[in-house]
């Protein structure tokens, strides 16, 4: 070792070394079995009594929702997307969600309703999964979550501002509609 | 000596508590913390992306699943890293040949002096191209001693093997850094 003055120790090299960035985000393909396990034991009895409610449920418009034709990437033309801040979005959005979902006198088609929502976010998360990180799609993908997380959170805070109200909500929905 | 591993993030209870409970919310942030630890452990111990990117997200799949058991008797992350250090050894003991044993010679114990890398070390670039050089096992003894602070009985007792096994897995990747670092800087002056 002929530069000993310059020499490295080894232990003090090897923990210098920078962290590794995974060229994607593994959490799209974590989360759904968080959330499936999360929701397994309080919503299967529901799904069941409730199964005639989920064809009129689903396709109920939502309170606050998008135009079904608007594109979910609309927003994005010719803007620059802040990922870090759609996922700090995503975070806050879904904290929010299972604040207002900690209720287990839930209506039922609000309920069922909650399973598509999550269902459409299985979805995103799976192609989330498969796109490399930073890539436009998984960019696009990010932005989805965040409007989807958004139609629900709207969704459960109009519920219970309803409930609060004491009005039913599935007949509100129906009066929407 | 002071040894800071990366997974050494101190994560509130409350937070804990919601993870518990499959918040989904909590869940993402712990593994938003631990992402990147956790996939530097995998591209270290498995020299490869491919492997530490499915290492990551088996590595968080059981987190969750046996958190409800993780009593916090000490402190999380190192709970976290002992399941990444698992799922990462389980594959390397899937690849197996060509890998070292107790079968080869012991490598004599390191002098003092030994324990120092040419400046090339310095060089995080050089220095990560030359530890993917040497072989799975003996790279793993040195990045948990060295890295995360596990000692020889530990890593011993992880890997099946004994004591000396790891002393001379460390002495040797230790030597074959030097050497390979070393080639580097003379081929750049």
């Amino acid at each position: 070792m002929p530069d000993l003055d310059n020499a490295v120790p080894i232990g003090a090299a090897l923990r210098a070394l920078p962290l590794e960035t995974p060229p994607r985000s593994a959490w799209p393909a974590v989360a759904p079995a968080v959330r499936s396990e999360a929701r397994r034991p309080a919503r299967w009895p529901y799904a069941l009594a409730t199964a005639a409610a989920l064809a009129l449920a689903v396709l109920l418009p939502v309170p606050g929702d998008a135009p079904m034709d608007a594109p979910a990437d609309g927003a994005l033309a010719g803007e620059t997307i802040d990922l870090p801040a759609l996922m700090q979005e995503s975070a806050r959005l879904e904290r929010l969600i299972a604040a207002v979902n900690d209720d287990p006198l839930q209506p039922a088609d609000a309920l069922v309703l909650g399973l598509a929502f999550e269902d459409e976010l299985a979805g995103i998360d799976a192609a989330l999964a498969a796109a490399p990180r930073g890539s436009r799609d998984a960019n696009e993908l990010w932005q989805q979550r965040v409007d989807v997380l958004s139609r629900y959170a709207a969704l459960q805070s109009s519920r219970r501002l309803l409930a609060s109200a004491g009005q039913p909500f599935e007949t509100t929905l129906v009066a929407l509609h | 000596m002071t040894r800071i591993s990366a997974f050494a993030i101190d994560v509130p209870d409350a937070l804990l508590e919601r993870a518990r409970t499959r918040e989904s919310s909590a869940c993402e942030q712990l593994y938003r913390w631990f992402e990147r630890p956790v996939y530097s452990l995998g591209v270290r111990m498995l020299g490869c992306p491919d492997a530490a990117m499915d290492m990551l997200q088996d590595t968080f799949m059981k987190v969750f699943d046996k958190l409800p058991a993780f009593r916090g008797d000490s402190p999380f992350w190192g709970w976290l890293r002992q399941i990444a250090v698992n799922e990462c050894l389980m594959r390397l003991r899937g690849r197996g040949r060509d890998e070292p044993s107790e079968s080869e010679p012991f490598e004599p114990d390191l002098h003092e002096h030994e324990g120092l890398l040419p400046p090339q070390a310095a060089d995080a670039a050089a220095l990560t191209e030359v530890l993917g050089r040497l072989p799975d096992k003996t790279r793993s003894v040195l990045w948990l001693y060295h890295a995360e602070g596990y000692t020889h009985d530990e890593i011993a007792a992880l890997l099946g093997q004994s004591v000396s096994f790891s002393k001379s897995q460390l002495a040797r990747g230790t030597r074959k850094l030097r050497a390979l670092l070393q080639l580097t800087e003379d081929s750049h002056a």
